[in-house]
């Protein structure tokens, strides 16, 4: 045996009178064997409860009045791997309802499942649901998700694990066979959310590029761009508009200059244009000198703060110093952890005498501490001088400067009032034309801001781009890895295992019974994505009617125990099948022995020693090789 | 933060603050327990710590007094002292804290400045007599003045507030600045 099974040995549950009801199987084939209404199915319920339901106990809700208040726990000896283990749930327990007690050690359900995953040496793997890119995030594969293949409920018999999502069924066979942890691995998951990443930036530029054109033809005038915005067209805009608001300045300067011409006589102009140059002069000097101040105005407020707090750390230090002088030189007298008076201690020792630890190795010298507080001081003090000469030095800056401004801004009103009669005959000549070109250079100042806006939205989408690019160049040694893992996993030769299975099982029901199986053999096609099982060119489902269903879940569930002895494989080793009075209209009773039979052969084997099948039904008369427990009184509710 | 005769063999080219000193922190602690605690006792560290907030963050006690004085009237106006923070505590489970607490107390009990009992559930902290003799000489050092002048407004404002009313008031008024920030965060004025 390489693989580690699972089987049960004892099944019990306890009734709230005390009394203990119990059921006893041996590996091979168990036959839980009792007419309709004997509590079978209840039987096997409770097993499925105690290997980690969430939900509420077998006996809640039934409906045989007074089962619920009945029972109050339930236990099953287990062997798993060769080892012997008790589990037990204890419903009606105040705080151990979703409890199970494993040995010794209480667990939650989700702990006992990893438990049971580490003991049966199944790999813990996470598994996409659906389409991996589907972006939801990769739930566990866990125990309860198996035993929906491991345990066929009664109610349960029209598909491989009917209501399971076909992203799960293809999940847990791959765990079965071996190849989920090779599928699902952290590099796939990576790729997978790296991948979702970058479509979801894609779609993001697509939609902001979209949008920005939008906005940006409503903000944009058509002589700027009237085809498409980018960052090439937005910048030959912005030349376009800069050799425009050139010229127009050009014809306002001769504009002025012819008016200036022909209203000023010739001696009154060389006086304008040495105003002019004189004004120009002291604009450029008053808005230098209104940098400087506001410049110094802002160092000198941040040297204040500096400086303050200076003053308050020397506060502090004062205070500190003072602390220390009152309470350093007094000795520990008392040990803070167990209340004693400390002993005065007679052997000298390098480590602490209070907590026995070394001591750090630094010495420790009385006074020495103020000493450094107070070097600590001077130091703060020294630089609170400098903080404060620096502050008088910023202080007379300003006050430079505000004189500067006050002198500037007084000749600028002289130059102003003696321009004014000359202004007003250029602008008596001029005006109209002048208000044309100023308009018009607004209106390029306009636009040019315009395309600055759309070009700062542009960066955004080029930040985008760049983001897709240094995902793309991560994905490129992820998808590499994940290809080449992918190309040696033998999906052909894992399924054809599980195949090969299923066709013993239907191969051993025509030995016994000819001609029962008269369809092709069972092919499985599987792969990353998915896993698909044939009869002949068909779907199972498709292409199997009646009783010929029956047989192939019951060689679905062959096939899966046939894998339990198989080296890399992940079956546990144990199915439980809960087989319905009924199939289809049907009456099960006259196949029992022989849809079972295959089974006791199989798990006679020496190869599957430890292996089990808990299998339900209403007569199996004279099967043999195989232990029976037989249920005879019938509940009537 | 260690005890100042631990300081000296610091190179003098690390900085060093008030706020590294074991005695810095001692002191305020028991001052806090002589002039806002009953006959230098208080009851609980969630208290103690509450209390010491006002003491380290002069602005806020200055809000909280004034919302406290809406309910109570005749307050005597505070003299314009130190506005700066103390020392700054983090944001914790339960308000304002400050994780030196433990090493502070445990310090001062060892040196028999203070005596911890436990009361029930909470803790109470008592200055010993060579404790209450030690936090009376402080008090008389110049600069603890300011200090121990908004101690004993704490005293007269919360003196006998419970410390989760405290708590509760401190969540109320300050839920920008205490409530809403980050667990384990400094706490800025």
């Amino acid at each position: 045996m390489t693989n580690a099974f699972l089987s049960v040995a004892r099944l019990e549950r306890r009734l709230t009178t005390g009394n203990v009801e119990s059921l006893t199987f041996k590996t091979g084939v168990n036959l839980l064997v009792g007419p309709p209404n004997t509590g079978k199915t209840k039987w096997l319920q409770t097993l499925d409860f105690l290997l980690g339901d969430t939900g509420a106990n077998p006996y809640e809700g039934s409906d045989e009045a007074g089962l619920a208040d009945k029972y109050e726990s339930a236990a099953a000896n287990l062997i798993v791997d060769g080892d012997a283990v008790r589990i037990e749930r204890r419903w009606l327990e105040p705080g151990a309802k979703g409890k199970i007690f494993v040995g010794d050690e209480v667990m939650d359900t989700k702990e006992f499942q990893h438990w049971l995953f580490a003991k049966l040496d199944i790999p813990l793997v996470h598994f996409p649901k659906g389409n991996p890119m589907s972006g939801q995030t990769w739930p566990e594969l866990s125990f309860r998700i198996l035993l929906r293949h491991i345990y066929r409920q009664q109610r349960f018999w029209s598909g491989l694990a009917d209501q399971q999502p076909e992203g799960e069924q293809h999940a847990s066979l791959l765990q079965f066979l071996g190849l989920a942890q090779r599928i699902f691995t952290d590099d796939y998951g990576e790729l997978v959310q790296l991948k979702l990443e970058v479509e979801r930036l894609k779609a993001r530029r697509d939609q902001y590029q979209h949008t920005l054109a939008e906005l940006a033809r409503g903000l944009l005038s058509d002589e700027d761009i009237s085809v498409v915005v980018n960052a090439l067209t937005v910048a030959a805009a912005k030349v376009r508009i800069a050799t425009e608001t050139e010229v127009l300045r050009r014809q306002r300067v001769e504009l002025l200059s012819r008016s200036a011409g022909e209203t000023l006589d010739p001696g009154q102009r060389s006086r304008i244009v040495e105003l002019g140059e004189l004004r120009a002069l002291v604009s450029s000097r008053l808005e230098a000198s209104s940098r400087d101040r506001n410049s110094a105005v802002d160092r000198a407020r941040e040297v204040a703060r500096y400086e303050s707090d200076l003053a308050d750390e020397l506060d502090r230090m004062a205070r500190a110093e003072d602390a220390g002088t009152m309470l350093a030189d007094l000795k520990i007298t008392h040990c803070p952890a167990c209340d004693q008076t400390v002993a005065p201690v007679v052997i000298p020792s390098p480590d602490c005498f209070l907590c026995h630890q070394a001591r750090p190795s630094e010495p420790m010298v009385e006074g020495l501490g103020a000493v450094r507080l107070r070097f600590e001081r001077e130091r703060l003090e020294s630089e609170r001088k400098e903080a404060a000469a620096l502050s008088d030095v910023l202080a007379r800056d300003i006050r430079h400067h505000a004189s500067q401004i006050a002198d500037d801004e007084r000749q600028l009103r002289i130059i102003d009032n003696e321009l004014v009669p000359a202004r007003q005959a250029i602008a008596a000549v001029a005006q109209e034309e002048i208000s044309k070109i100023d308009m018009a250079l607004g209106q390029a100042s306009e636009r040019e801001r315009q395309l600055d806006r759309v070009s700062a939205a542009l960066a955004l989408e080029t930040d985008i781009a760049d983001r897709i690019a240094a995902l793309e160049a991560k994905i490129e040694p992820i998808q590499e890895r994940v290809d080449e893992v992918m190309r040696t996993v033998d999906f052909g030769a894992a399924a054809s295992d599980l195949e090969d299975g299923m066709n013993a099982y239907l191969e051993a029901l025509n030995h016994l019974r000819p001609h029962t199986w008269r369809h092709s053999p069972v092919q499985i096609s599987l792969s990353r994505r998915e896993g698909v099982f044939r009869v002949g060119n068909r779907r199972w489902m498709a292409a199997l009617e009646g009783t010929d269903s029956l047989y192939f879940l019951m060689a679905y569930h062959y096939g899966l125990l046939s894998l339990s002895g198989k080296p890399g494989s992940h079956y546990p080793g144990i199915a439980i099948i809960d087989l319905p009075g009924e199939f289809l209209g049907e009456a099960i009773e006259d196949k029992e022995n022989f849809i079972v039979q295959p089974f006791v052969d199989l798990l006679s084997g020496e190869a599957f020693e430890g292996a089990q099948l808990l299998i339900t039904g209403a007569s199996f008369t004279g099967l043999a090789g195989a232990h029976v427990q037989a249920l005879r009184q019938v509940h009537i509710a | 933060m260690r005890s100042l005769n631990r300081l000296g063999a610091q190179p003098a080219s690390l900085p060093l603050a008030a706020d590294d000193v074991l005695e810095f922190h001692a002191a305020r602690l028991m001052l806090l327990m002589e002039f806002c605690g009953t006959s230098g006792r208080i009851d609980g560290l969630t208290k103690m710590a509450k209390l010491d907030f006002f003491a380290r963050y002069p602005d806020f006690f200055d809000i909280a007094r004034a919302a406290e004085a809406a309910q109570a009237d005749g307050m005597v106006p505070l003299p314009n002292d130190n506005r700066t923070v103390e020392a700054a505590m983090v944001r914790h489970h339960y308000g304002p804290w400050d994780k030196r607490y433990y090493h502070v107390l445990s310090h001062l009990e060892a040196k028999a400045l203070i005596s911890v009992t436990k009361e029930g559930k909470s803790f109470r902290l008592a200055l010993t007599p060579l404790g209450r003799e030690r936090a009376k000489q402080l008090a008389a050092r110049p600069s603890f003045t300011t200090l121990v002048g908004r101690l004993k407004q704490i005293k007269a404002t919360f003196g006998r507030k419970s410390g989760t009313y405290l708590k509760d008031m401190i969540y109320r008024l300050f839920d920008q600045e205490v409530s809403r920030r980050e667990m384990g965060k400094v706490i800025e004025q």
